[in-house]
């Protein structure tokens, strides 16, 4: 395969677009915000009510890539040997064999995440921060590409198992999908009459050129004053009244890596500060715990962000 | 068209000048009055053209021309002196060696005066027509474009003065030669005649060629420069036959006679002198050219000789920098007192306080463009340096397309844009377009296109290349570097008509 440039990023962004849109109609908003954190790299929380199509945007995705795909429904009674592999004696070779677990594709929806149990939910650690498993004592490497996507239900508590902070910081952004617009929903009834769209979906991308891609995103220019801008807006998270742990270093170079991604997806080998901006709430939200009082009111991760957009200075010109 | 409008002036005073001492021996047009007139012009169209609106008030008028009747004075005093004491001021109204050139500075300054005042119209009305055309259909803005008070004004002005001049001083030019008047210096009589007729040509030219320019800016045409140099050449063309025609054509034909001409001038010069002979039995030998044995001398002449053209010119240089500096730095400091220490009550201002404030502003608006002037070519000279450099980089084999000076912001290209761009959030901010500081300048000009949609393509294309000067790694070229400064340059003059109009809705709310 020929190197390929920066304009081919925009073109894979609009190519998958137009698939995935074969699917999932309307949010081309988060479709470009699952592509960017796929360019970058990073895995995805899916967090909203249930049948707004998150798990049929995850599997459009891995379709339209051509990875392996596979999917974990997590239930409380999930073992994180469920999800890793197993090692199994056999007893014709006299050793063990190791039967990977659904963990090992390019492209992994874990259903309900929140349901597992904190054990099973912490065995994703190193695949999600390393990607690489460990398995009695062998280490196996995933994908590349290796892209997780959770969905978890925010509204149901009983049952759930809420996420712990450091596996939170370890998904790359938080992305809700939303209910459809009155004529959305009326085209997602007609599609769906007679045949379910996805059965027809085919690849349009391998994940090989994914993985050129992803490389050539790290090349995106970045101007020191955009890196500044984005070291501010995560040092304001941190400095906020109503937010008890703001964002980590972590947060900053996923934002940085966002807006390298969302910038060559329009087309662009540098970064802007529009780019921070669209991809900041998805970025830093989620990493934000707030205080109980700012809970007891009503605040989110994302009505904090978007006021510190508009406060801290972008700095455009001197 | 503010030049050559100023030389017309001055050739209507001169001519005018030189005929009054033609036909009224005892009266010598001294050399001193050029310089005076010369500089009476120019200060008067400028000041018109650039700085007088309908607000200054009138006082300050009245100061200009106590300053001519004090520069008159001063250089009669240096060539000699007058008879009489300073404050006698009733006795200089009555004396014709004040009375005439007082009389030309005026009327120079006059002239000069109602030339500005049409040239800074001309600039309201495509102003008012640019207006028109962002917001109107194109045949409306045709008719509009069209009407008598927007398009015939100035130009019409203009051909009167032309036309009304030149046949005034042809028709002396008739008078002179039936009457037999030996002209002293007939070159300089030509020159003045030639400049009369050239500069009043360039001017109404010019006029014509503007409006046709700003309607076919606003209309969306691209103006044909070939225009221009087409009317230079046959101005030329015209000016020179026009000039063989004055100096070889009879004259003979005119309906005016020789007597009815020298009766009226006369009869109207010699009201002012005591010493007046009888008006229809005016001696042959009257008629002389000047330095005849007829013609009365002033005071000083019957002592010594009249001092040489380069005494008057350095008196009066001496005079404009020594009186104008210090009446200027007076006006300049008052108005930088009021300014600085009035400022939320300046629309409360009037008379010369108001001319004061005035003055300060217009001399450091003058300041500022100068500065910036030096400036720009300062930046000439480091673009062409770093353009050298750059092209050197990439003759070594250099990446293509990646920058490779030592830092973006020596390149000068980018520093044009983003000093445009500054210029763009300054001009937006004087019409409440005030950009917040966590405001992007994506963000910007997407409000910037609300307030301006006609102008949305070019904010567009400005702001890309702005991300590309401020933001990007690459080189930028001259070519998109002036794409991006032109459409700046047409935002910019949208927005600076859209704070005028605020300007005037306040004056007249």
């Amino acid at each position: 395969m020929t190197e390929p440039r920066i304009d081919s990023i925009a073109e894979f962004g609009r190519t998958l677009t137009e698939n995935i849109s074969r699917v999932i109609v309307g949010k081309k908003t988060e479709i470009r915000l699952i592509l960017t954190a796929l360019l970058s790299e990073g895995h995805i929380l899916l967090e909203d009510v249930p049948g707004v199509g998150k798990t049929m945007l995850a599997r459009a995705l891995a379709k339209s890539i051509g990875g392996t795909f596979s999917r974990i429904q997590c239930t409380p009674d999930l073992l994180p040997s469920d999800i890793t592999g197993v090692s199994v004696f056999d007893q014709k070779a006299g050793e063990f064999a190791f039967h990977p677990g659904p963990i090992m594709a390019q492209v992994v929806l874990v259903d309900e995440i929140n349901r597992a149990t904190p054990r099973t939910q912490a065995s994703l650690l190193e695949a999600m921060g390393e990607a690489q498993l460990t398995v009695d004592g062998t280490s196996y490497q995933l994908g590349p590409p290796f892209l997780v996507i959770a969905t978890q239900n925010p509204i149901e508590f009983e049952g759930t198992f809420p996420l712990p902070e450091a596996q939170v910081d370890r998904f790359f952004m938080r992305i809700s999908l939303g209910y459809p617009t009155l004529d959305e929903e009326k085209e997602i009834l007609r599609r769906q009459q007679s045949e379910k769209p996805l059965i027809g979906l085919e690849s349009c991308s391998c994940p090989q050129e994914v993985v050129l891609l992803q490389r050539l995103v790290r090349d995106v220019y970045v101007e020191e004053s955009i890196r500044d801008y984005i070291i501010r807006l995560t040092h304001a998270t941190r400095s906020h009244r109503s937010v008890k742990l703001g964002a980590s270093p972590r947060g900053s170079l996923a934002l940085l890596r966002a807006s390298q991604a969302w910038a060559a997806l329009e087309g662009r080998d540098y970064v802007i500060p529009d780019d921070v901006k669209h991809t900041a709430v998805s970025i830093l939200a989620h990493r934000l715990i707030l205080s109980p009082e700012s809970e007891m009111r009503g605040l989110t991760g994302d009505a904090v962000i978007k006021e510190l957009l508009n406060q801290v200075p972008v700095n455009a010109e001197p | 068209m503010t030049l050559a409008c100023a030389l017309f002036s001055w050739a209507v005073g001169s001519l005018l000048g030189q005929y009054i001492s033609l036909f009224y021996g005892d009266w010598n047009f001294p050399v001193w009055l050029y310089g005076l007139l010369f500089l009476l012009s120019f200060e008067s169209v400028f000041y018109s053209a650039y700085v007088l609106s309908p607000r200054t008030p009138l006082t300050w008028r009245f100061l200009e021309i106590g300053l001519m009747w004090f520069l008159v004075t001063i250089c009669l005093r240096m060539g000699r002196s007058f008879s009489y004491p300073w404050w006698a001021v009733w006795r200089a109204a009555v004396d014709k060696a004040f009375l005439f050139p007082f009389g030309l500075a005026f009327l120079t300054w006059s002239i000069a005066g109602g030339f500005g005042q049409q040239l800074s119209r001309m600039k309201r009305i495509a102003d008012e027509l640019g207006d028109q055309a962002a917001s109107t259909i194109s045949w409306e803005f045709e008719s509009l474009a069209l009407k008598p008070e927007n398009s015939s004004i100035p130009l019409e002005y203009f051909l009167r003065r032309w036309v009304g001049f030149a046949v005034l001083f042809a028709g002396l030019a008739i008078a002179v030669r039936r009457s037999g008047i030996q002209i002293a210096s007939p070159f300089l009589m030509a020159g003045l005649y030639t400049l009369l007729l050239g500069t009043g040509l360039v001017a109404q030219g010019s006029a014509y060629l503007e409006r046709l320019a700003t309607i076919w800016e606003q209309i969306g045409l691209e103006y044909p420069r070939v225009l221009t140099a087409n009317w230079i050449r046959s101005l030329l063309i015209v000016s020179l036959v026009l000039m063989v025609l004055i100096n070889v054509i009879p004259v003979d034909f005119s309906p005016l006679t020789y007597d009815d001409l020298v009766r009226f001038f006369f009869s109207l010069l010699h009201r002012f002198s005591a010493d007046s002979p009888a008006l229809p039995e005016v001696p042959e030998e009257d008629l002389s050219p000047p330095g005849g044995g007829g013609v009365l001398q002033l005071p000083w002449q019957a002592d010594e000789e009249e001092p040489p053209m380069w005494a008057g010119i350095i008196a009066l240089l001496y005079i404009v920098v020594f009186v104008g500096g210090l009446g200027m730095a007076v006006a300049v400091f008052v108005g930088f007192v009021i300014v600085t220490f009035a400022q939320s009550e300046l629309e409360r201002l009037r008379g010369l306080p108001k001319a004061a404030v005035q003055f300060y502003l217009a001399v450091r608006t003058a300041f500022q463009q100068a500065y910036s002037f030096v400036f720009s070519g300062f930046r000439s000279v480091k673009r062409y340096a770093a353009t050298k450099a750059w092209s050197l980089s990439r003759s070594q084999g250099e990446p293509e397309g990646v920058y490779t000076s030592p830092s973006r912001r020596d390149d000068p290209l980018a520093q044009d844009i983003r000093g445009a761009y500054r210029q763009l959030v300054q001009q937006a901010t004087s019409i409440g377009l005030v950009q917040k500081s966590s405001e992007t300048p994506g963000e910007f000009g997407r409000q910037l296109q609300q307030t301006v949609p006609e102008h949305e393509p070019e904010i567009a294309d400005f702001i890309d290349a702005y991300h590309l000067a401020r933001y990007s790694n690459h080189a930028l070229d001259d070519r998109l570097t002036a794409r991006a400064l032109s459409a700046a340059g047409s935002v910019l003059s949208s927005l600076r008509r859209m704070v005028r109009r605020k300007q005037i809705d306040r004056t007249t709310d």
